[in-house]
């Protein structure tokens, strides 16, 4: 046997492969081995075969996929560079199995009954690429199982029992660009876990029970650029644990129970597109927590439990597409939060407490498309906040508070096709005008959920597509002349002359128009009874002019 | 209240971005690896299953999403999408894997609509019917593919040329009399056709599937029933022309549905090809014959179209992701739409279910049936309608209901024995129920108009 040794050092540096490790190169396939395989591969060109119950494809790729299988069939051909073994029930690899098998570049075993494999079971693979153990009930994995796969890219062990894994098992695999470890039950990693693994570009460490992660478990992966945290038990992140992973994507830290995020742990991403940190317990989040991360686009905060967000904390995330902070217990935006988040093209508060929307809360969100605001206490929106959403197609305010929409609210919507309203209290009266105009005005463009009002009693439950402007109780906005008016006497008193078109706004403002001919003077009397108060204003009017005129009066009393 | 969520949940979805997909083409045992990838990930809302194999031994992988996979609840629709029937048309087959990591993965992110799609239906995705067909295309890859190469199943059989054709009967039946829907096969029918071609009937005999889409390339438009046309002679030639099906309306708004849904097929112009709202009849696009889109019409209780979704059968990897996010909201939206119209229980006086009872829509010559547990479901527009339930041996009841544009409304029929059944079957031939049970919809038609 043959054995190699040889030992690496590499000077110490901030970020990288930082321990003086020896390495052992080990090649222990002993020449008569070889000599037999090679006399295999010739042998099976005359003798080929394909194995029972498996569906063979071009004498290259062999697919297992019977309960019937009970273990690797001993007559695979060695010329084979796809094996695929899928609901067998194949109980353990031992070390000869695959023997000889070394063209193989995929190997698969999915929902197999495998427990254990032998620590050499895999080393006759120079040329393996691709390796995955899935849903099996393997529950260990012994060091040096991988170590003569130099040519292995992607390792898949996932769904399977694994509680741990040893520290070098990764030593070797030198040029593995992914690896997935989803769905073990892995609870701890040590710190050189991927010291050797440099290359790696995406890695998957979802659904595990981790609770910890050693400071300097990521330094050597300076390529990384898709990290899996998500559905772990992770309670707090080590200080500057991210910060050697200048190439990442994406990182997913969701399903944790992280209740605060140290404020620097994302200071070096400058690389970072995606973040997700939802259903976690985060109740704050520090002013400049997202500060470095110019490039990131999709941000999800959602169903964590924060209360309030710091004024400054999207001032340079300017990249944003998506920001997603639904299930929250916000109650209050602070005004301008989002002004700097030009590129925004949704924005989801949804299931928060927010009560209020002010005018300044959207401003400077000129690209939003969507923004959902459903299932919150709202229960008054300015006029104003919605005129930077030239953009925004769909809104969605049901399962809130409103009782009505103030005029000009939807005005600057010039796009929305969407606008879910219903489950509010509305009330029907007259400061419903607006919404009701608006909305039969764009029924053509714009699809608007069914709506019932709350008040006043009357109307209750009748739904908003078979109200009509008359059901509002409101006078007609219409300009009534008032005729014969006569000029002679300027004393005259104008009885029930402009009563029709007075009319209350939803501001609370009384207001009366009437034309009058006037030649001389007129002396204006409001009187306000209410009970037993009465209060009287009066106002004078002169015309100056050589003759009569006509005269249109606009009353406001507010 | 009714709250007509259901419209206007459909832009929900715009532009989130799905998380950590992997844009490549997957070949078989990738594809594989996929789908259980998928059940692994979501196992308490998934199951993977085969409907059979393909001439070469491939498997003919399913992937069911469901509250409760394996099993059909009552009142719950069944849904099917079916990709890859043509081997080189294989963006259907990617996007159908997307779309199931989609929805495992989103349903994992506690997504609102996912989560009550899942819960409130039945979805079983088939992303390829030709898995060898596709082997060949993809060992030609994307760059000259060429039109053919990899289209046929491996004995060179056009998998969509291959179902027993029920046109030619129920054309003959429309003329001469006889049912124009649930038709029966003929006795011979497993020998005539594909290994492929035998799995996808029998899959549609053991499930009640309610609406399904059928995925291919070439084109980008959503293509509804009928496919065959009448075959009008004019002079010698034959010309292609629109044929109608009775629920002509409804499938127009279904296909309606993809289009409008989909980035840029309801704009018409594609692959320098231009339908009207992206939309057309089969027929009058051109004719097929033995498709399996009116197969589903004419057998089954399955409303079906095909859609052709890309120019490039064969798209680069590179383009696949543009492709995902153009069709990710028009795959979910067309699968609501099996939430559309009636559905209800069909049981006796003892409250058991009956099965294959006859649910009839007044002024739609379409009937559908019953599912094992006395279960119905029958997509229709919102509108108010007369519905007819009848089933040997009951009698018939008839009511009328309103459908909106939400979910189901729900009409149940509680049907009467009838006190003689047996002898009625032999005398009672004047008893007008017996009749409308036994004398089919189209000749009832015919013999009105
Ligand atoms: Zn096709």
């Amino acid at each position: 046997m043959s054995l190699e040794m040889f030992s690496v050092l590499l000077t110490d540096k901030a970020c990288g492969f930082h321990s003086d490790l020896t390495l052992k190169m080990v090649s222990n396939i002993p020449w008569s081995v070889l000599t037999f395989a090679w006399w295999l591969t010739v042998h099976s060109w005359f003798a080929w075969s394909c194995p029972d119950s498996c569906d063979c494809f071009r004498r290259v790729k062999i697919f297992c996929t019977s309960s019937a299988i009970k273990e690797v069939p001993s007559n695979i051909s060695v010329t084979v560079t796809e094996l695929v073994f899928l609901e067998t029930h194949i109980g353990t690899i031992g070390n000869t199995t695959f023997m000889g098998k070394d063209r193989l570049k995929k190997l698969v075993f999915i929902s197999n009954q495998i427990k254990s494999i032998d620590v050499g079971a895999l080393h006759w693979f120079p040329k393996l690429t691709d390796l995955e153990i899935t849903a099996n009930p393997l529950s260990e994995i012994h060091p040096g199982t991988f170590d003569n796969l130099p040519e292995l890219l992607k390792l898949t062990v996932t769904f399977n029992y694994i509680e741990e894994l040893p520290c070098e098992l990764l030593q070797k695999t030198q040029n593995l660009q992914i690896l997935i470890l989803q769905g073990n039950n892995i609870s701890a990693l040590c710190s050189e876990m991927f010291s050797s693994i440099k290359n790696l570009v995406e890695l998957s460490l979802d659904s595990n029970g981790i609770m910890h992660l050693p400071v300097d478990l990521f330094k050597p992966l300076q390529k990384l650029r898709v990290l899996k945290l998500s559905n772990n038990k992770l309670s707090k992140l080590p200080p500057g644990i991210f910060d050697c992973l200048k190439e990442l994507s994406e990182l997913y830290l969701n399903g944790n129970g992280l209740t605060t995020i140290p404020g620097h742990t994302f200071e070096k991403l400058t690389s970072l597109k995606k973040l997700m940190l939802m259903s976690n317990s985060i109740k704050m989040l520090s002013d400049g927590i997202f500060s470095a991360l110019v490039n990131l686009t999709i941000l999800r905060l959602d169903w964590n439990r924060l209360e309030y967000l710091p004024f400054g904390i999207f001032n340079e995330t300017t990249s944003l597409h998506i920001l997603s902070i639904n299930g929250n217990r916000l109650q209050a935006i602070p005004e301008g939060i989002f002004s700097r988040l030009h590129h925004v093209k949704k924005l989801d508060l949804c299931s928060n407490l927010l009560e209020k929307l002010q005018n300044s809360t959207f401003q400077g969100l000129h690209s939003l498309t969507h923004l959902h605001l459903d299932n919150n206490n709202l229960t008054f929106i300015e006029n104003n906040v919605f005129k930077d959403l030239n953009d925004l197609k769909m809104l969605t305010l049901h399962h809130n508070n409103l009782t009505t929409i103030l005029d000009g609210t939807f005005d600057p919507l010039f796009n929305v096709a969407s606008l879910v309203l219903h489950s509010n209290p509305w009330l029907c009266d007259c400061s419903f005008m607006y919404l009701l105009k608006w909305i039969k005005e764009n029924s053509d463009f714009t699809q608007v959920s069914e709506m019932q009002c709350e008040k006043p009693q009357h109307l209750k439950e009748k739904a908003l597509s078979l109200l009509r402007k008359q059901d509002l109780s409101c006078p007609t906005n219409t300009r009534i002349h008032v005729p014969d008016i006569p000029s002679t006497n300027d004393q005259r008193v104008m009885k029930n002359a402009p009563l029709s078109p007075c009319y209350l706004t939803t501001n609370g403002d009384l207001h009366l128009t009437c034309k009058v001919n006037v030649c001389k003077s007129m002396r204006i009397h409001v009187s306000l009874q209410r009970e037993s108060n009465t209060t009287t204003f009066v106002r004078d009017f002169g015309n100056f002019q050589p003759h009569c005129t006509d005269v249109i009066f606009n009353i406001t009393i507010n | 209240m009714a709250l007509g969520l259901w419209s206007f949940l459909q832009l929900f979805l715009l532009c989130e971005v799905a998380a950590s997909l992997s844009f490549f083409h997957h070949r078989y045992d990738d594809l594989v690896r996929a789908l259980y990838n998928v059940q692994n990930q979501c196992p308490y809302i998934t199951r993977v299953y085969s409907i059979g194999r393909s001439v070469q031994g491939r498997h003919l992988y399913v992937i069911e999403f469901s509250d409760n996979p394996g099993i059909h609840e009552l009142l719950e629709p069944e849904f099917k999408y079916v990709g890859n029937m043509h081997g080189n048309e294989v963006l259907g087959r990617e996007l159908l894997i997307q779309l199931a990591e989609f929805l495992c993965e989103e349903y994992r992110n506690n997504n609102e609509r996912v989560t009550r799609l899942i819960q409130t239906t039945r979805i079983h995705i088939l992303p390829s019917m030709n898995p060898d067909g596709y082997e060949v295309a993809a060992d030609q890859g994307p760059e000259g593919n060429g039109y053919l190469t990899g289209r046929y199943n491996y004995r060179q059989v056009d998998l969509n040329r291959n179902f027993p054709d029920l046109n030619t009967v129920m054309y003959y039946n429309e003329k001469y009399g006889g049912p124009n829907h649930h038709l029966p096969l003929p006795d011979n029918w497993m020998a005539q056709v594909e290994p492929e071609t035998q799995a996808m009937i029998q899959w549609l005999k053991n499930y009640n599937f309610v609406l399904s889409a059928n995925l291919h390339g070439g084109a980008v438009v959503a293509n509804y029933p009928y496919d065959k046309s009448k075959e009008i002679r004019m002079r010698g030639f034959t010309r292609s022309t629109y044929s109608s099906t009775p629920d002509d309306a409804l499938f127009k708004e279904l296909a309606k549905t993809y289009s409008y849904a989909h980035g840029w097929m309801h704009t018409g112009y594609n692959c320098d090809d231009f339908f009207y709202e992206g939309i057309t009849n089969g027929a009058s696009w051109y004719s097929l014959y033995k498709g399996m889109q009116d197969f589903n019409y004419l057998h089954t209780n399955c409303f079906e179209i095909t859609l052709e979704l890309s120019c490039d059968k064969f798209p680069r990897e590179e383009e696949l992701e543009q492709e995902w996010n153009g069709n990710r909201e028009a795959l979910l939206t067309y699968i609501d739409k099996v939430h559309q119209g009636i559905k209800g229980m069909i049981t006796d006086e003892n409250g058991n279910g009956i099965a294959n009872a006859v649910i009839s829509i007044s002024e739609i010559a379409h009937d559908v049936t019953s599912g094992i547990g006395g279960d119905y479901f029958r997509l229709l527009l919102p509108g108010t309608y007369e519905v007819t339930a009848s089933a040997e041996g009951y009698y018939f009841k008839t009511v009328s209901a309103t459908v909106g544009p939400a979910d189901a409304t729900l009409v149940h029929f509680q049907l009467k024995q009838q006190k003689a059944t047996i002898e009625s079957r032999f005398l009672n031939q004047n008893n007008k129920n017996y009749i409308r049970k036994v004398v089919p919809r189209a000749a009832n038609k015919r013999r009105s108009s």
